[in-house]
């Protein structure tokens, strides 16, 4: 267990000792957008659940996406068309919309443009726009659907992005025990997720895990203290991270911060889906990223506070 | 003439050009203005985005940002503008703006990547910070020596640099480093000091990469790229609006010489045109008022110019021959038509006519005018022909003759008079109509008929007339001789002499009066049939609707011709009864006329309430001829009532009474409570946090709550109490007819704890709370205004001294329901503290007074208010539902009690316990007490239940198998305070009894003399009947023992024998001394 800063350390940092407060604390809740479209979401959830986006027609969004399972298929690294192995563990598509980019490179920019990647990617669905709109128009559903709900670019690559974004839009898993904590209801977590949650400020997991999303808007270098590829071996081209995007030597190694919501619910983790665990993802953590080791105690103390922060959802799971 | 109508058709297309120019020009300013303001209205949201970004990355340089959220919001904003300038400005606003729009997007770009590359080194920066005294602190904690203070050092360093960018203490830094890694360390201090020395030469190159960073974000200048932009667009706009003013000017300048032009074509064409016709006039005149017949004919003989008189000739002359006929023919045509002389031969005749030497000719017509004809050669060679007719002159004498017979019997009145007015003749019809003889009127000026109603003006007119047209028509109002007014329809005419002078006025009149007056009322009559809101249906006296009028059609959708022929029952809706019909028809035999609402049914099928009148017309014989029905649909009438009624009274959002309503409410509140002496409660309640809500997550989530806590403060209060939002977030409630502040108290925690649970909307779980204000009639205000002014006050001083609390407005009353409340917290502690104890009060024999039983009797020992009776804290352990536990301890004491008086002195005592009506509602039953008994290892021989009449007032099956289960274990029961509440001999016989307890108050009075002693001895003498045995309870004194005693009264119990002893001294008292 970590000891008591002394006092005028304590004011030094500017360490607020009250109570949690809305907006002083680097964690918010999260909220649902009322100004979505309830027609169109419904739209987008059949598009999302439709293996006929992917060339044979074998496997949907959901194949990978999984809304029972946290968002995600739990395996280290996602199985796409004719059982093709892609470099790089899926994301949940719980909370997305908070994402300030969205893939482990960031090279989206909107759920929209995000869309089509999966589609035309070999090792995931490996179709095309040409291929799959005829192929959705010759259901006499979608035809009434896209007429009457986009009624003025009818089917097309456009409105059927918009409709799978609009769905993931609503895909935010609000009332999380701590989200209720935060609102002012104290009972809301028991002061174990309490001690977990000032151990992730102390430490510092809370200046790049923060925010509504508790991570997703911004981008970090994976192994600040110590060099995590090389111990780790086997390197890919996944690993060059947000290189890849921008051809810049700065950013090699450097990867969105994923969100925690739904840590709890996602194994395995890191961009490589190395950990198997929450236990050696925290303690790895802190080892590349901060030079430390942690305690078994504390590691457990803020694995409770991260499964603090699973809310509800409409769909399956919790 | 056909030219001149050319000319301004060019100038018409040429208006009509320049107008739709005009109009085009105001269209596209328009959308040039909306344009701009869109344009201006996304440069300035950028400039602000870019401060507000700058703004924020500074605040992430000082580690002021707790989360990145608002800064990836405000970069998604930036991003989606520079969009929008992108695809849809950029190539808008000529070169020099698409080339500012370049350099900006680039820099913002540029930007943005930098603001990443920032947030990462500020994150990165900010966790080692965060992180480093820790591990110092743990490190140093183990060592405890220098080496301790110098690495503590080295971090106070580190964040002394973080705050102040000092490149001597930078160097420190390092030297530190450097110092504390060549110190001697032992091998397991080595591993960890490494770490933390590896993790401050991060912080430190951290620390300085951000710094570089944010030089590097700074020096950018977006801002001055946006500024530039703006220029850019402000010269591109200035530039257009230039241009669009040039073509504006242009425009009107156009505009202006066209109108100019186009007058003065205008002027110089209508003055050709003026000359043109004059000349023409004056002609035509001149021709026109020659009195003979004129023609003009050319050279060549043929017809150019006649005048009327000419063609008056012909008898056909409608069929005149058209100009350019000749002459020749003419004189054929006139053979022909019956022009003729009967003395000489046509051919001599026309030879007669050919010549131009002016000799008059007489020619006779068939039709037998004579007319004088003469021909003129002109000076161009042509001919004029004059005709004139000498027929009049010749017949004129014959014609005297008869006109004077006609005008003898003329129907209507003829009058002539001469020039100066003064009458000459008039016929006998005139001195019928006038009531004036033939010589009372001659001579005289008809004046003498006036009425004085005619306005002068008409007079006026009728002699100017009479003098320019020689004719007037028109009406008088005039009197006859016995002074009767009467309408005369009359033509008046000149009649002239052969000079044209005027020498007589004839007038031709007629009696109008009659037809007149009949007109006036029809046309009344009918514009309002037809003009009238109100439907108007007639029938006959065969009830068949003869006529509707248009209204009628409007309302109930029925055009006319579907209902005429039909009877009026096709409109029946079937809600009134034939009864309803029937007394209508009894009234309108009777000759009255009905009126009242009633419920009809349009063409439609849609039902309508209107307000009908009906009558009935009768002839001259009192036969009724028709019915009339007048109506109005007052549907809309009766909606709008409702409407506006409820929209004054209610919120449109909670569908609670509104401030006026409640007003109502709370004024009818408090006459109710002054009539019957009740007592009423206003309670003020004002959300906590409401407006967080509604910054958070915005009205309609905001608006959603209120719906909820309107139906939650509902479900709180009875139906009969009334719920109202004054607006905002403050509600009121009107409680009526309460027992007492403690009941108003236990309300006011209810709805505190209601509104204090989380509510669920749009899938976000909210917390709120309320602050409670109460006012209380009486006491508090008399009238409404003070009970809400009372209220609201009461309400801040709750808000005063915190959030989620009610307050009285009356002092003592607020220290009443404080002092209920830590009462009532009190309790629910006292058991635990060991505060309760049981005592007991002897029950002895009336005879030998032998102990038989005891009464346990609950005190509380509080620890500031010291020994409480029940009297204080069972209505309170009642309300807060305290009563099943504390009863059942009760219950438990008392049955340990007894046990152990058995066990140890060999006494078998029965030991009453009282019953309260909650314990059975919390689950009290011959099971759960066969449980106690068990518990306490007690036979149930030594228990007594006293039970409250007021317990059994419902004698139902259920009652008696609740008594019957407790019954069934062996345990007495007894009534307690017989004759006090609503004694009733059937409960007695219903229910299994054992005993009965004569109240004390009639006990305190008793004496052989008092009313009380023949109720003691009925009591007694029932109880025998019964079979029960008889308690009396609160015997004080001796004589009301003997008295008892002689009424064969069975047990005994009050202070003569003791009073209630704790169990210890009861024990000393009554147990131990009589113990075998």
């Amino acid at each position: 267990m970590r000891a008591l800063l002394p006092l005028p350390l304590l004011l030094l940092l500017g360490i607020a000792v009250a109570g949690p407060h809305l907006t002083d604390e680097p964690i918010s809740p999260l909220i649902t957008d009322p100004t979505l479209d309830p027609a169109r979401i419904e739209l987008g959830r059949r598009l999302f659940h439709d293996p006929r986006l992917s060339r044979d027609a074998s496997i949907s969004c959901a194949f990978c996406h999984d809304l029972a399972r946290g968002g995600v298929d739990q395996r280290p690294v996602s199985v796409g068309i004719d059982g093709r192995q892609g470099p790089l563990n899926a994301p949940t598509v719980y909370n997305s919309a908070y994402n300030f980019v969205q893939f482990w490179d960031g090279r989206s920019k909107s759920l929209e443009g995000q869309v089509g990647e999966p589609i035309h990617n070999p090792v995931e669905m490996d179709s095309n726009w040409e291929q799959l709109l005829p192929r959705l128009a010759a259901d006499p559903d979608y035809r009434r659907d896209f007429a009457r709900y986009y009624p003025k670019e009818g089917l097309s690559a456009t409105s059927v992005a918009h409709a799978i974004a609009e769905f993931e839009r609503s895909l935010i898993t609000t009332n999380a025990p701590f989200d209720r904590y935060l609102r002012g209801n104290w009972d809301a977590v028991d002061q174990r997720v309490l001690q977990g949650y000032r151990l992730f400020k102390s430490y510092g997991c809370s200046n790049c895990h923060q925010g509504r999303n508790v991570g997703g808007n911004l981008f970090q270098p994976m192994g600040v203290m110590r060099d995590y590829f090389a111990e780790r071996g086997n390197p890919s081209n996944a690993d060059l991270g947000r290189y890849n995007v921008t051809g810049d030597p700065r950013d090699l190694h450097t990867f969105k911060v994923p969100s925690l919501r739904l840590a709890s619910l996602t194994p395995p983790y890191f961009h490589d889906g190395s950990q198997p665990d929450l236990d050696s993802a925290v303690r790895n953590m802190a080892r590349y990223q901060l030079g430390r080791d942690l305690d078994a105690d504390e590691v457990a103390l803020i694995i409770e506070f991260i499964g603090s922060l699973v809310g509800q959802t409409l769909y399956g799971g919790d | 003439m056909a030219v001149q109508h050319h000319l301004p058709r060019i100038y018409y297309l040429l208006m009509a050009f320049v107008l739709s120019l005009g109009v085009f020009y105001m269209y596209y300013r328009a959308d040039v203005l909306s344009e701009h303001n869109a344009t201006m209205a996304v440069l300035s949201r950028l400039n602000q985005l870019n401060s507000g970004l700058d703004e924020q990355v500074l605040l992430l340089y000082a580690y002021r940002l707790n989360h990145f959220d608002q800064i990836v919001t405000t970069r998604d904003e930036i991003i989606q503008l520079n969009r929008t300038l992108h695809d849809e400005l950029l190539d808008s606003y000529g070169p020099s703006f698409a080339l500012a729009a370049q350099r900006y997007l680039e820099s913002s770009s540029t930007k943005l990547d930098q603001l990443e590359r920032f947030k990462s080194l500020a994150a990165l920066s900010g966790t080692s910070l965060r992180d480093l005294p820790y591990a110092a602190i743990d490190f140093s904690d183990g060592l405890g020596d220098p080496r301790g203070q110098s690495l503590m050092a080295l971090v106070a360093e580190l964040f002394s640099y973080s705050l102040f960018h000092d490149e001597e203490v930078h160097t420190r830094i390092e030297e530190r480093i450097t110092t504390l890694r060549l110190g001697q360390w032992e091998e397991a201090e080595r591993q960890s000091l490494d770490d933390i020395l590896r993790h401050s030469r991060t912080a430190l190159r951290q620390r300085d990469d951000l710094i570089k960073a944010l030089n590097s974000y700074l020096s950018l200048n977006t801002g001055d790229t946006i500024d530039r932009l703006t220029e850019a667009y402000l010269g591109h706009h200035a530039g257009t609006t230039r241009n669009s003013q040039r073509l504006a000017t242009i425009l009107l300048v156009v505009t202006l010489l066209l109108f100019i032009g186009l007058a003065l074509t205008l002027r110089s064409l209508q003055k050709a045109r003026q000359g043109i016709e004059q000349t023409w006039e004056q002609l035509s005149d001149a021709i026109e008022s020659i009195g003979e017949g004129f023609a003009l004919y050319d050279a060549h003989d043929r017809l150019l110019l006649w005048n009327s008189n000419f063609t008056q000739v012909y008898p056909d002359s409608l069929h005149f021959p058209p100009e350019g006929i000749r002459y020749r023919e003419l004189l054929d045509r006139d053979l022909h038509s019956g022009l003729y002389r009967p003395d000489i031969s046509p051919e001599a005749w026309i030879e007669l006519h050919l010549r131009r030497d002016g000799h008059p000719l007489l020619d006779q017509l068939r039709d037998g005018r004579t007319f004088q004809v003469s021909n003129y050669s002109t000076t161009e060679g042509g001919r004029v022909t004059v005709m004139s007719d000498i027929t009049a002159r010749l017949d004129v004498e014959t014609e005297l003759r008869k006109l004077s017979r006609a005008v003898e019997q003329s129907p209507v009145s003829v009058m002539i008079t001469d020039t100066d007015g003064r009458i000459e003749y008039v016929n006998e019809k005139f001195t019928e109509v006038t009531g004036y003889a033939e010589e009372e009127v001659l001579g005289r000026n008809p004046r003498v008929l006036q009425s004085g109603d005619t306005p002068r003006d008409q007079f006026r007119q009728m002699w100017q007339a009479l003098t320019h047209e020689g004719e007037w028509r028109g009406q008088f109002h005039n009197r006859r001789k016995n002074g009767e007014l009467f309408w005369e329809s009359a033509s008046i005419s000149a009649i002239r002499d052969a000079h044209g002078q005027i020498t007589h006025y004839l007038a031709v009149k007629e009696d109008i009066t009659e037809r007149k007056r009949a007109e006036e009322e029809l046309h009344l009559a009918a514009v309002v049939f037809e003009t009238s809101s109100e439907g108007i249906m007639v029938t006959d006296a065969g009830n068949r609707i003869i006529t509707v009028n248009p209204a009628f059609t409007r309302i109930t959708g029925y055009a006319a011709e579907e209902v005429i022929g039909h009877h009026p029952s096709l409109l029946k809706s079937g809600r009134q009864d034939e009864g309803f019909y029937s007394e209508m028809w009894q009234n309108l035999e009777a000759g009255q006329r009905w009126e009242g609402e009633i419920w009809n049914r349009r063409k439609n099928g849609e039902l309508f309430p209107e307000w009908l009148s009906v009558a009935s017309v009768r002839d001259g014989e009192g036969q009724v001829r028709h019915h009339v029905a007048v109506f109005s649909d007052i549907t809309k009438r009766k909606e709008d009532e409702e409407k506006i009624l409820w929209q004054a009274n209610f919120d449109p959002l909670t569908h609670l009474p509104n401030r006026t309503l409640f007003g109502d409410r709370l004024e009818q509140a408090l006459a109710g409570s002054r009539r019957e002496h009740w007592i009423c409660a206003l309670l003020f309640v004002d959300l906590d946090r409401f407006k967080a809500v509604n910054d958070t997550f915005g009205h309609p989530v905001g608006d959603q709550l209120l719906v909820q806590v309107s139906t939650r403060l509902r479900e709180t209060v009875r139906e009969s109490d009334t719920v109202a939002r004054l607006g905002g977030d403050e509600f009121t409630v009107i409680l009526q007819d309460v027992s007492g502040d403690a009941a108003v108290a236990l309300v006011a925690e209810k709805i505190i704890q209601r509104l204090s649970e989380p509510f669920e909307i749009a899938g976000n779980e909210i917390f709120i709370g309320a602050t409670l204000g109460i006012a209380v009639y009486p006491g508090d205000a008399d009238d409404a205004g003070g009970m809400l002014r009372n209220a609201d006050l009461a309400m801040y001083q709750a808000k005063q001294e915190g959030r989620n609390r009610y307050h009285f407005y009356t002092e003592s009353m607020n220290q009443q329901a404080l002092r209920r409340n830590r009462l009532e917290a009190d309790l629910h502690r006292a058991l635990e503290r060991n505060e309760l104890e049981v005592w007991y009060q002897p029950i002895v024999r009336a005879d030998d007074l032998g102990l038989h039983g005891a009464e346990a009797l609950l005190r509380w020992h509080h620890p500031e208010n010291g020994l409480l009776m029940p009297g204080e804290f069972i209505p309170l352990a009642e309300e807060s539902g305290m009563i099943g536990v504390i009863g059942e301890w009760v219950l438990e004491q008392a049955c340990r009690q007894a046990s152990h008086w058995q066990q140890a002195y060999d006494q078998h005592l029965r030991i009453s316990v009282n019953l309260s009506t909650q314990q059975r509602r919390q689950g009290l039953d011959g099971a759960r007490l066969a449980e106690l008994l068990t518990r306490s290892g007690e036979g149930a021989s030594l228990v007594n239940l006293e039970l409250t009449e007021g317990m059994l007032l419902e004698q139902s099956e259920e009652n008696i198998r609740w008594l019957e289960s407790f019954k069934a274990l062996g345990v007495s029961l007894s009534i307690d305070d017989f004759g006090t509440g609503y004694s009733s001999l059937s409960y007695l016989r219903r229910f299994p009894f054992d005993s009965l307890k004569i109240d004390k108050s009639f006990v305190t009075e008793l004496s052989p003399t008092s009313g009380d002693a023949a109720l003691v001895q009925a009591i007694i003498a029932l109880a025998e009947s019964f079979d029960l045995t008889v308690v009396a309870e609160g015997v004080e004194r001796q004589e009301q023992l003997d008295y008892l005693r002689e009424l064969g009264c069975d047990l005994i119990q009050g202070y003569l024998i003791s009073q209630p002893l704790p169990p210890r001294e009861f024990t000393a008292r009554f147990i131990a001394h009589t113990a075998p």
